[in-house]
Protein backbone atom coordinates (compact mmCIF):
# COMPACT_ATOMS: atom_id res chain seq x y z
CA UNK A 1 0.00 0.00 0.00
CA UNK A 2 1.57 3.28 -0.91
CA UNK A 3 0.82 6.41 1.57
CA UNK A 4 1.70 9.89 1.32
CA UNK A 5 1.00 13.13 2.76
CA UNK A 6 2.76 16.95 3.04
CA UNK A 7 2.79 20.36 3.42
CA UNK A 8 3.78 23.19 1.14
CA UNK A 9 3.60 27.06 2.86
CA UNK A 10 3.47 29.80 0.29
CA UNK A 11 1.36 33.17 -0.09
CA UNK A 12 0.57 32.25 -3.76
CA UNK A 13 -1.84 28.83 -3.68
CA UNK A 14 -0.33 28.09 -7.08
CA UNK A 15 2.75 27.18 -5.91
CA UNK A 16 1.42 25.38 -2.73
CA UNK A 17 -0.54 23.43 -5.41
CA UNK A 18 2.59 22.81 -7.41
CA UNK A 19 4.54 21.96 -4.43
CA UNK A 20 1.24 19.61 -3.80
CA UNK A 21 1.31 17.78 -6.83
CA UNK A 22 4.95 17.37 -7.44
CA UNK A 23 6.34 16.50 -4.16
CA UNK A 24 3.39 14.58 -2.34
CA UNK A 25 0.59 13.55 -5.11
CA UNK A 26 3.18 12.14 -7.43
CA UNK A 27 4.93 9.80 -5.22
CA UNK A 28 2.50 7.87 -5.35
CA UNK A 29 2.88 5.72 -8.49
CA UNK A 30 -0.30 5.57 -10.94
CA UNK A 31 -3.77 7.34 -10.09
CA UNK A 32 -4.37 7.08 -6.45
CA UNK A 33 -7.30 5.90 -4.96
CA UNK A 34 -8.35 8.78 -2.25
CA UNK A 35 -6.91 12.25 -2.21
CA UNK A 36 -7.64 14.79 0.90
CA UNK A 37 -6.57 18.21 -0.08
CA UNK A 38 -6.92 20.45 2.73
CA UNK A 39 -5.73 24.20 2.14
CA UNK A 40 -5.29 27.22 4.97
CA UNK A 41 -8.47 29.31 4.59
CA UNK A 42 -7.62 33.16 3.46
CA UNK A 43 -7.20 32.10 -0.21
CA UNK A 44 -10.12 33.85 -2.42
CA UNK A 45 -12.78 31.13 -3.76
CA UNK A 46 -11.40 31.87 -7.25
CA UNK A 47 -8.27 30.35 -6.25
CA UNK A 48 -9.14 27.03 -4.76
CA UNK A 49 -11.51 26.74 -7.43
CA UNK A 50 -7.91 26.71 -10.08
CA UNK A 51 -6.61 24.87 -7.35
CA UNK A 52 -8.51 21.77 -7.66
CA UNK A 53 -8.84 22.02 -11.32
CA UNK A 54 -5.52 21.44 -11.89
CA UNK A 55 -5.41 19.03 -9.10
CA UNK A 56 -7.79 16.85 -10.92
CA UNK A 57 -6.24 16.92 -14.45
CA UNK A 58 -2.65 16.70 -13.60
CA UNK A 59 -3.61 13.46 -11.50
CA UNK A 60 -6.47 11.97 -12.74
CA UNK A 61 -7.95 11.58 -9.29
CA UNK A 62 -11.48 10.85 -9.18
CA UNK A 63 -11.61 10.11 -5.17
CA UNK A 64 -10.93 13.60 -4.17
CA UNK A 65 -12.88 15.27 -0.86
CA UNK A 66 -11.16 18.20 1.11
CA UNK A 67 -12.05 21.72 2.39
CA UNK A 68 -10.44 24.62 4.39
CA UNK A 69 -9.19 25.44 7.94
CA UNK A 70 -7.07 27.55 9.44
CA UNK A 71 -3.76 25.65 9.46
CA UNK A 72 -3.20 22.05 9.05
CA UNK A 73 -0.66 19.87 10.29
CA UNK A 74 1.42 16.65 8.76
CA UNK A 75 4.05 14.29 10.31
CA UNK A 76 7.38 15.84 10.96
CA UNK A 77 6.33 19.15 10.20
CA UNK A 78 5.79 22.52 11.42
CA UNK A 79 1.59 22.61 10.78
CA UNK A 80 1.11 25.40 7.99
CA UNK A 81 -1.05 28.55 8.57
CA UNK A 82 -0.60 29.85 5.19
CA UNK A 83 -0.87 26.82 2.49
CA UNK A 84 -1.84 23.45 1.95
CA UNK A 85 -1.37 19.56 2.74
CA UNK A 86 -2.15 16.46 0.60
CA UNK A 87 -2.72 13.29 2.09
CA UNK A 88 -3.07 10.06 -0.51
CA UNK A 89 -3.28 6.76 -0.53
CA UNK A 90 -3.79 3.65 -3.37
CA UNK A 91 -3.46 -0.12 -2.57
CA UNK A 92 -5.95 -3.09 -3.13
CA UNK A 93 -6.41 -2.93 0.74
CA UNK A 94 -8.51 -0.39 1.11
CA UNK A 95 -11.80 0.64 -0.93
CA UNK A 96 -13.14 4.31 -1.03
CA UNK A 97 -16.66 4.88 -1.57
CA UNK A 98 -17.15 6.95 -4.43
CA UNK A 99 -17.28 10.69 -2.90
CA UNK A 100 -20.84 12.46 -1.72
CA UNK A 101 -21.67 15.74 -1.26
CA UNK A 102 -25.05 17.39 0.27
CA UNK A 103 -25.47 20.74 -0.54
CA UNK A 104 -27.47 23.41 1.78
CA UNK A 105 -26.81 21.05 4.65
CA UNK A 106 -27.80 22.90 7.39
CA UNK A 107 -31.23 23.54 5.63
CA UNK A 108 -31.34 20.95 3.59
CA UNK A 109 -30.75 17.49 5.88
CA UNK A 110 -33.77 15.14 4.73
CA UNK A 111 -31.78 13.82 1.67
CA UNK A 112 -28.43 13.00 3.47
CA UNK A 113 -30.24 11.83 6.76
CA UNK A 114 -32.14 8.64 3.88
CA UNK A 115 -29.02 8.37 1.26
CA UNK A 116 -26.00 8.32 3.35
CA UNK A 117 -26.82 5.46 5.84
CA UNK A 118 -27.79 3.40 2.61
CA UNK A 119 -24.78 3.74 1.28
CA UNK A 120 -22.75 3.37 4.22
CA UNK A 121 -25.06 -0.48 4.99
CA UNK A 122 -24.05 -1.46 1.21
CA UNK A 123 -20.91 -1.95 1.97
CA UNK A 124 -20.33 -5.20 3.04
CA UNK A 125 -16.22 -5.55 4.43
CA UNK A 126 -14.67 -6.40 7.50
CA UNK A 127 -14.13 -2.78 8.72
CA UNK A 128 -15.57 0.32 7.09
CA UNK A 129 -16.12 4.35 8.44
CA UNK A 130 -17.05 6.70 6.72
CA UNK A 131 -15.06 10.20 6.61
CA UNK A 132 -16.74 13.49 6.05
CA UNK A 133 -16.41 17.23 6.34
CA UNK A 134 -18.96 19.20 7.36
CA UNK A 135 -19.20 23.42 6.56
CA UNK A 136 -18.62 25.11 10.08
CA UNK A 137 -19.48 28.23 11.92
CA UNK A 138 -19.71 30.86 10.19
CA UNK A 139 -21.33 34.08 11.90
CA UNK A 140 -21.78 37.77 10.87
CA UNK A 141 -19.61 40.18 12.36
CA UNK A 142 -21.46 41.24 15.22
CA UNK A 143 -23.84 38.05 16.04
CA UNK A 144 -23.09 37.43 19.52
CA UNK A 145 -24.21 41.30 20.84
CA UNK A 146 -27.46 40.56 19.06
CA UNK A 147 -27.84 37.65 21.17
CA UNK A 148 -28.94 40.33 23.98
CA UNK A 149 -32.65 39.07 23.39
CA UNK A 150 -31.88 35.80 24.96
CA UNK A 151 -30.95 38.02 28.19
CA UNK A 152 -34.89 39.12 28.32
CA UNK A 153 -36.91 38.09 31.36
CA UNK A 154 -39.21 36.77 28.61
CA UNK A 155 -36.52 34.63 26.93
CA UNK A 156 -35.45 33.42 30.66
CA UNK A 157 -39.13 32.70 31.66
CA UNK A 158 -40.64 31.46 28.29
CA UNK A 159 -37.60 29.11 27.12
CA UNK A 160 -39.91 26.18 25.35
CA UNK A 161 -41.05 29.80 22.67
CA UNK A 162 -37.69 31.05 22.55
CA UNK A 163 -36.13 27.55 21.58
CA UNK A 164 -39.04 27.16 18.52
CA UNK A 165 -37.93 31.09 17.78
CA UNK A 166 -34.45 30.22 17.72
CA UNK A 167 -34.60 26.95 15.87
CA UNK A 168 -36.99 29.20 13.28
CA UNK A 169 -33.86 31.74 12.76
CA UNK A 170 -30.91 29.37 12.72
CA UNK A 171 -32.98 27.78 9.57
CA UNK A 172 -33.40 31.36 8.51
CA UNK A 173 -29.79 32.54 9.09
CA UNK A 174 -28.78 28.88 7.77
CA UNK A 175 -30.36 29.63 4.47
CA UNK A 176 -27.49 32.03 3.95
CA UNK A 177 -24.75 29.60 5.63
CA UNK A 178 -24.38 31.21 8.59
CA UNK A 179 -24.73 29.43 12.37
CA UNK A 180 -22.97 27.25 14.39
CA UNK A 181 -21.63 23.51 13.95
CA UNK A 182 -24.56 22.55 16.03
CA UNK A 183 -26.76 21.50 13.38
CA UNK A 184 -23.89 18.29 13.19
CA UNK A 185 -25.33 16.91 16.70
CA UNK A 186 -28.44 16.26 15.12
CA UNK A 187 -27.43 14.35 11.72
CA UNK A 188 -25.08 12.26 13.64
CA UNK A 189 -27.75 10.97 15.85
CA UNK A 190 -29.57 10.15 12.76
CA UNK A 191 -27.29 8.19 11.25
CA UNK A 192 -26.05 6.39 14.47
CA UNK A 193 -30.06 5.49 14.57
CA UNK A 194 -29.66 4.02 10.90
CA UNK A 195 -26.81 2.18 11.65
CA UNK A 196 -23.56 4.26 10.84
CA UNK A 197 -22.06 2.54 13.47
CA UNK A 198 -18.03 4.35 12.90
CA UNK A 199 -17.51 7.80 11.45
CA UNK A 200 -14.68 10.34 11.96
CA UNK A 201 -15.14 14.02 11.00
CA UNK A 202 -14.80 17.66 11.13
CA UNK A 203 -16.03 21.10 10.29
CA UNK A 204 -14.17 23.43 7.12
CA UNK A 205 -13.41 26.69 9.41
CA UNK A 206 -11.90 29.66 9.01
CA UNK A 207 -10.89 31.32 12.42
CA UNK A 208 -12.50 34.65 11.80
CA UNK A 209 -15.92 32.42 11.61
CA UNK A 210 -15.97 34.17 7.85
CA UNK A 211 -16.11 32.03 4.81
CA UNK A 212 -15.21 27.92 4.74
CA UNK A 213 -15.32 25.42 1.77
CA UNK A 214 -15.76 21.64 0.96
CA UNK A 215 -13.93 20.53 -2.24
CA UNK A 216 -15.33 17.29 -4.30
CA UNK A 217 -12.80 16.48 -6.82
CA UNK A 218 -12.73 19.81 -8.92
CA UNK A 219 -15.96 21.46 -7.07
CA UNK A 220 -15.53 23.68 -4.19
CA UNK A 221 -18.81 24.71 -2.45
CA UNK A 222 -19.68 26.33 0.90
CA UNK A 223 -22.61 24.93 3.12
CA UNK A 224 -22.21 21.68 2.18
CA UNK A 225 -21.35 18.13 3.13
CA UNK A 226 -18.96 16.08 1.62
CA UNK A 227 -17.73 12.27 2.57
CA UNK A 228 -17.17 8.79 1.71
CA UNK A 229 -16.09 5.58 3.30
CA UNK A 230 -12.99 3.41 3.14
CA UNK A 231 -14.03 -0.61 3.70
CA UNK A 232 -10.96 -3.27 4.26
CA UNK A 233 -11.36 -7.30 4.71
CA UNK A 234 -7.73 -6.53 5.74
CA UNK A 235 -6.85 -3.22 7.27
CA UNK A 236 -8.57 -2.56 10.96
CA UNK A 237 -9.92 1.13 11.00
CA UNK A 238 -9.60 2.42 14.86
CA UNK A 239 -10.62 5.08 15.92
CA UNK A 240 -11.03 7.16 19.09
CA UNK A 241 -10.84 10.88 21.17
CA UNK A 242 -9.67 12.40 23.85
CA UNK A 243 -9.53 15.97 25.30
CA UNK A 244 -7.61 18.23 27.51
CA UNK A 245 -9.01 17.01 31.17
CA UNK A 246 -6.01 16.68 33.34
CA UNK A 247 -6.82 19.73 35.89
CA UNK A 248 -10.54 19.49 37.17
CA UNK A 249 -11.20 22.76 38.87
CA UNK A 250 -14.61 23.15 40.04
CA UNK A 251 -18.09 21.91 39.59
CA UNK A 252 -21.00 24.15 38.65
CA UNK A 253 -24.84 23.89 37.83
CA UNK A 254 -26.11 24.77 34.46
CA UNK A 255 -29.53 26.12 35.43
CA UNK A 256 -31.15 27.98 32.49
CA UNK A 257 -30.29 27.84 29.43
CA UNK A 258 -31.99 27.01 25.57
CA UNK A 259 -31.58 24.69 22.83
CA UNK A 260 -29.51 26.88 20.96
CA UNK A 261 -26.59 26.13 23.85
CA UNK A 262 -26.66 29.71 24.98
CA UNK A 263 -26.71 29.83 28.72
CA UNK A 264 -28.43 32.28 30.51
CA UNK A 265 -27.90 31.51 34.32
CA UNK A 266 -25.25 29.47 35.84
CA UNK A 267 -26.00 28.26 39.46
CA UNK A 268 -29.58 30.31 39.53
CA UNK A 269 -27.51 33.39 38.77
CA UNK A 270 -26.27 35.31 35.40
CA UNK A 271 -23.98 33.07 33.51
CA UNK A 272 -21.56 35.13 32.17
CA UNK A 273 -20.72 36.81 36.34
CA UNK A 274 -21.08 33.20 37.58
CA UNK A 275 -18.69 31.96 35.12
CA UNK A 276 -16.08 34.11 35.38
CA UNK A 277 -16.26 34.26 39.67
CA UNK A 278 -15.68 30.52 39.09
CA UNK A 279 -12.86 30.77 36.94
CA UNK A 280 -11.37 33.76 39.67
CA UNK A 281 -11.30 35.89 36.53
CA UNK A 282 -12.04 39.28 36.64
CA UNK A 283 -14.21 40.86 33.70
CA UNK A 284 -11.77 43.13 32.20
CA UNK A 285 -8.97 40.80 32.10
CA UNK A 286 -10.80 37.79 30.59
CA UNK A 287 -11.84 40.76 27.80
CA UNK A 288 -8.44 42.03 26.95
CA UNK A 289 -7.07 38.46 26.54
CA UNK A 290 -9.63 36.86 25.02
CA UNK A 291 -10.90 39.49 22.61
CA UNK A 292 -8.69 38.03 20.19
CA UNK A 293 -10.23 34.87 20.03
CA UNK A 294 -14.11 36.10 19.94
CA UNK A 295 -14.30 36.13 23.59
CA UNK A 296 -13.70 32.37 23.59
CA UNK A 297 -12.54 30.92 26.51
CA UNK A 298 -8.99 29.42 25.82
CA UNK A 299 -7.80 28.37 29.65
CA UNK A 300 -10.81 26.44 30.46
CA UNK A 301 -12.84 24.05 29.12
CA UNK A 302 -16.29 22.63 30.33
CA UNK A 303 -17.62 19.13 30.50
CA UNK A 304 -20.72 17.27 31.05
CA UNK A 305 -19.79 13.77 32.83
CA UNK A 306 -22.07 11.34 31.17
CA UNK A 307 -23.68 8.07 32.59
CA UNK A 308 -20.68 5.91 30.79
CA UNK A 309 -18.17 7.93 33.09
CA UNK A 310 -17.27 9.80 30.05
CA UNK A 311 -16.96 13.82 29.68
CA UNK A 312 -18.64 15.39 27.36
CA UNK A 313 -16.58 18.67 26.60
CA UNK A 314 -17.70 21.81 25.69
CA UNK A 315 -16.61 25.39 25.29
CA UNK A 316 -17.83 28.62 26.21
CA UNK A 317 -17.44 32.52 25.31
CA UNK A 318 -18.27 35.70 27.61
CA UNK A 319 -18.92 38.36 25.47
CA UNK A 320 -19.07 41.70 27.35
CA UNK A 321 -22.25 42.70 25.98
CA UNK A 322 -24.09 39.66 27.28
CA UNK A 323 -25.34 38.62 30.28
CA UNK A 324 -25.08 34.75 29.37
CA UNK A 325 -22.38 32.76 27.87
CA UNK A 326 -21.98 31.40 24.38
CA UNK A 327 -21.52 27.62 24.69
CA UNK A 328 -21.04 24.76 22.12
CA UNK A 329 -23.31 22.69 24.07
CA UNK A 330 -24.38 19.91 21.44
CA UNK A 331 -28.74 20.09 21.19
CA UNK A 332 -28.90 16.46 22.09
CA UNK A 333 -27.82 16.97 25.43
CA UNK A 334 -29.29 20.10 26.42
CA UNK A 335 -32.24 18.45 28.28
CA UNK A 336 -34.87 20.42 31.13
CA UNK A 337 -33.50 19.77 33.83
CA UNK A 338 -30.09 21.73 35.13
CA UNK A 339 -27.04 20.31 33.72
CA UNK A 340 -24.14 19.38 35.66
CA UNK A 341 -20.74 20.33 34.40
CA UNK A 342 -17.09 20.72 35.40
CA UNK A 343 -14.83 22.83 35.13
CA UNK A 344 -10.94 22.17 33.31
CA UNK A 345 -7.93 24.14 33.27
CA UNK A 346 -6.22 23.64 29.45
CA UNK A 347 -2.59 23.88 29.25
CA UNK A 348 -0.34 23.53 25.89
CA UNK A 349 1.20 20.06 27.95
CA UNK A 350 -2.02 18.32 28.63
CA UNK A 351 -2.70 19.16 24.74
CA UNK A 352 0.30 17.46 23.53
CA UNK A 353 -0.73 14.31 26.50
CA UNK A 354 -4.52 14.03 24.69
CA UNK A 355 -2.96 14.18 21.21
CA UNK A 356 -0.91 10.92 22.98
CA UNK A 357 -3.69 9.03 24.47
CA UNK A 358 -6.19 9.96 21.21
CA UNK A 359 -3.17 8.19 19.34
CA UNK A 360 -2.72 5.39 21.82
CA UNK A 361 -6.47 4.42 21.95
CA UNK A 362 -6.61 4.50 18.16
CA UNK A 363 -3.88 2.10 17.58
CA UNK A 364 -4.86 -0.04 20.63
CA UNK A 365 -5.93 -3.26 18.32
CA UNK A 366 -3.69 -2.33 15.53
CA UNK A 367 -0.09 -3.74 15.35
CA UNK A 368 1.66 -2.47 12.28
CA UNK A 369 -0.27 1.50 11.44
CA UNK A 370 -0.65 2.50 8.20
CA UNK A 371 -1.84 6.01 7.64
CA UNK A 372 -3.70 8.35 10.05
CA UNK A 373 -6.22 11.23 10.10
CA UNK A 374 -6.19 13.14 13.05
CA UNK A 375 -9.02 16.02 13.45
CA UNK A 376 -8.15 18.48 15.96
CA UNK A 377 -10.05 21.49 17.31
CA UNK A 378 -8.95 25.32 16.25
CA UNK A 379 -8.95 26.58 20.08
CA UNK A 380 -6.68 23.68 21.42
CA UNK A 381 -4.23 25.26 18.33
CA UNK A 382 -4.72 28.64 19.67
CA UNK A 383 -3.72 27.47 23.05
CA UNK A 384 -0.67 25.67 21.79
CA UNK A 385 0.37 28.48 19.39
CA UNK A 386 4.05 28.02 17.83
CA UNK A 387 4.44 24.74 19.86
CA UNK A 388 1.66 23.03 17.99
CA UNK A 389 4.35 20.76 16.24
CA UNK A 390 5.21 18.90 19.85
CA UNK A 391 1.49 18.13 19.37
CA UNK A 392 1.91 16.33 16.18
CA UNK A 393 5.23 14.99 17.51
CA UNK A 394 3.23 12.97 20.24
CA UNK A 395 1.12 11.06 17.25
CA UNK A 396 4.23 10.33 15.47
CA UNK A 397 5.65 8.98 18.67
CA UNK A 398 2.61 6.75 19.09
CA UNK A 399 2.41 5.98 15.60
CA UNK A 400 5.46 5.58 14.41
CA UNK A 401 8.09 8.18 12.92
CA UNK A 402 7.36 7.10 9.13
CA UNK A 403 3.61 6.87 9.56
CA UNK A 404 1.97 9.45 7.33
CA UNK A 405 -0.58 11.23 8.87
CA UNK A 406 -2.50 14.57 8.26
CA UNK A 407 -4.29 16.66 11.20
CA UNK A 408 -6.45 19.30 10.49
CA UNK A 409 -7.36 22.04 12.79
CA UNK A 410 -11.50 22.09 12.38
CA UNK A 411 -14.34 24.27 13.63
CA UNK A 412 -15.59 21.13 15.62
CA UNK A 413 -15.08 17.44 15.21
CA UNK A 414 -17.40 14.72 15.84
CA UNK A 415 -17.50 11.07 15.78
CA UNK A 416 -19.36 7.87 15.86
CA UNK A 417 -18.38 5.04 17.76
CA UNK A 418 -19.66 1.73 17.89
CA UNK A 419 -22.94 3.91 17.13
CA UNK A 420 -22.50 6.32 20.00
CA UNK A 421 -22.30 9.80 18.33
CA UNK A 422 -20.16 12.12 19.98
CA UNK A 423 -19.58 15.88 18.63
CA UNK A 424 -17.20 17.99 20.87
CA UNK A 425 -15.42 20.59 20.50
CA UNK A 426 -11.90 21.59 22.47
CA UNK A 427 -10.79 17.93 21.49
CA UNK A 428 -9.08 15.38 19.31
CA UNK A 429 -10.79 13.10 17.03
CA UNK A 430 -8.29 10.36 15.39
CA UNK A 431 -8.77 7.93 12.25
CA UNK A 432 -5.52 4.65 12.19
CA UNK A 433 -5.29 2.49 9.52
CA UNK A 434 -3.56 -0.67 9.91
CA UNK A 435 -2.81 -4.51 10.03
CA UNK B 1 17.27 31.65 -7.23
CA UNK B 2 19.97 33.01 -4.84
CA UNK B 3 19.78 32.46 -0.79
CA UNK B 4 19.42 36.54 0.07
CA UNK B 5 15.96 36.16 -2.79
CA UNK B 6 14.65 32.73 -1.21
CA UNK B 7 15.06 34.55 2.60
CA UNK B 8 12.96 37.56 0.45
CA UNK B 9 10.38 35.37 -0.77
CA UNK B 10 9.83 33.99 2.83
CA UNK B 11 9.79 37.17 4.15
CA UNK B 12 6.89 38.57 1.91
CA UNK B 13 5.00 35.40 2.89
CA UNK B 14 4.81 36.03 6.10
CA UNK B 15 3.88 39.99 5.12
CA UNK B 16 0.65 38.34 3.45
CA UNK B 17 -0.96 36.81 6.88
CA UNK B 18 -3.43 39.07 8.16
CA UNK B 19 -1.94 41.99 10.48
CA UNK B 20 1.46 41.78 9.68
CA UNK B 21 3.30 45.05 8.67
CA UNK B 22 6.64 44.37 8.87
CA UNK B 23 9.23 41.68 8.66
CA UNK B 24 12.73 42.24 9.37
CA UNK B 25 15.78 39.79 9.32
CA UNK B 26 18.35 41.14 11.59
CA UNK B 27 21.76 40.06 12.63
CA UNK B 28 22.21 39.75 16.24
CA UNK B 29 23.91 43.25 15.66
CA UNK B 30 21.05 44.94 14.94
CA UNK B 31 22.18 44.76 10.92
CA UNK B 32 19.94 44.29 8.72
CA UNK B 33 19.85 41.28 6.64
CA UNK B 34 16.75 41.61 4.59
CA UNK B 35 13.03 43.51 5.08
CA UNK B 36 9.67 43.25 3.73
CA UNK B 37 7.17 46.06 4.33
CA UNK B 38 3.61 46.88 3.06
CA UNK B 39 3.03 50.63 1.68
CA UNK B 40 1.79 51.99 4.90
CA UNK B 41 4.45 54.11 6.30
CA UNK B 42 3.27 55.26 9.10
CA UNK B 43 5.44 57.26 11.74
CA UNK B 44 4.75 54.86 14.32
CA UNK B 45 6.10 51.75 12.59
CA UNK B 46 8.77 54.00 11.49
CA UNK B 47 9.28 54.59 15.26
CA UNK B 48 9.25 50.85 16.22
CA UNK B 49 11.31 49.63 13.94
CA UNK B 50 14.09 52.08 15.18
CA UNK B 51 13.32 50.50 18.57
CA UNK B 52 13.81 47.06 17.05
CA UNK B 53 16.79 47.64 15.45
CA UNK B 54 17.85 50.13 18.43
CA UNK B 55 17.23 46.87 20.68
CA UNK B 56 18.11 44.08 18.41
CA UNK B 57 21.67 43.39 20.14
CA UNK B 58 20.19 43.21 23.57
CA UNK B 59 17.18 41.05 22.88
CA UNK B 60 19.54 38.85 21.04
CA UNK B 61 22.58 38.28 24.24
CA UNK B 62 19.24 37.63 26.32
CA UNK B 63 17.61 35.33 23.87
CA UNK B 64 21.21 33.26 23.73
CA UNK B 65 21.61 34.10 27.69
CA UNK B 66 18.32 32.29 28.28
CA UNK B 67 18.50 29.84 25.90
CA UNK B 68 15.40 31.59 24.07
CA UNK B 69 14.08 30.60 20.99
CA UNK B 70 11.11 33.28 20.48
CA UNK B 71 10.51 36.06 22.89
CA UNK B 72 7.16 38.24 22.18
CA UNK B 73 6.81 42.04 23.26
CA UNK B 74 3.20 43.46 23.39
CA UNK B 75 3.34 47.21 22.87
CA UNK B 76 0.04 49.24 23.26
CA UNK B 77 -0.77 49.13 19.54
CA UNK B 78 2.43 46.74 18.24
CA UNK B 79 3.30 43.03 18.78
CA UNK B 80 6.86 42.00 17.77
CA UNK B 81 7.78 38.69 17.53
CA UNK B 82 11.74 37.78 17.92
CA UNK B 83 12.86 34.34 16.88
CA UNK B 84 16.10 33.34 16.79
CA UNK B 85 17.53 31.65 13.46
CA UNK B 86 20.59 30.17 14.74
CA UNK B 87 23.58 31.86 15.75
CA UNK B 88 23.30 34.87 13.96
CA UNK B 89 19.83 35.76 12.87
CA UNK B 90 16.61 37.33 14.70
CA UNK B 91 13.57 36.78 12.41
CA UNK B 92 11.11 40.27 13.47
CA UNK B 93 8.01 40.53 12.69
CA UNK B 94 5.79 43.39 13.55
CA UNK B 95 1.85 43.47 13.44
CA UNK B 96 -0.77 45.66 14.47
CA UNK B 97 -2.23 44.95 18.09
CA UNK B 98 -5.12 43.15 16.80
CA UNK B 99 -3.46 39.62 15.31
CA UNK B 100 -4.12 36.75 16.68
CA UNK B 101 -0.58 36.12 18.10
CA UNK B 102 -0.61 31.92 18.54
CA UNK B 103 -1.36 31.64 14.70
CA UNK B 104 1.39 34.21 13.86
CA UNK B 105 3.63 32.66 16.25
CA UNK B 106 2.94 28.70 14.51
CA UNK B 107 4.09 30.54 11.10
CA UNK B 108 6.99 32.80 11.91
CA UNK B 109 8.52 29.82 13.33
CA UNK B 110 8.11 27.84 10.29
CA UNK B 111 9.45 30.82 8.42
CA UNK B 112 12.76 30.51 10.84
CA UNK B 113 13.31 27.24 10.45
CA UNK B 114 13.01 27.70 6.54
CA UNK B 115 15.16 30.60 6.52
CA UNK B 116 18.03 28.75 8.35
CA UNK B 117 18.64 26.45 5.49
CA UNK B 118 19.10 29.36 3.90
CA UNK B 119 21.73 30.86 5.79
Amino acid sequence: MQVNSGIVSNRSLKKVVKGLINDVIFEIKGIPDFLLIAFTSKYKRSDYKKALELITQETGIKNLIGGTFPTIGVQNEIPTTQGGAAFTFKGNEIKVQRPVIYKNIRTKKKKFISEFPRIYNSIKAKSKISFVLSTGPKLQPNAMEQLKLLDSYPAIKYQNMFNVLGSGLEWFLGKQGLGTGSYIDELLNYLAINNVSDLIGGATFDIDLQDNYQFVNNFIHSNSLVGTSFSSDTIKFGHSWAFDKSEKTREYSITHKLKSGYIQKINGERANNQLLQIMDLPSNIYNEFFERFSYANALYLSGIKEEDGDYHPFMTANHPKLKGVVSTLPPSKITKKPIKAELFTQSGLGIQRSAYECANKAVKEIINPKFGIFINCANRLLIAGDKIAEENKKLAERLGEDVPFITLYSGCEFSIFNKKPMYTTVSIHGLVAGE
Amino acid sequence: MSSINRIKSELEDLLELEDVEAVVLFRIDGSVIESSFDNNYTSRKIRVLQWCKDNIPRVSQEMRGNNLQKVTYELSDTCILFFAIGKIGILTTLANNTANLSLLAVETKRKASIIENYM
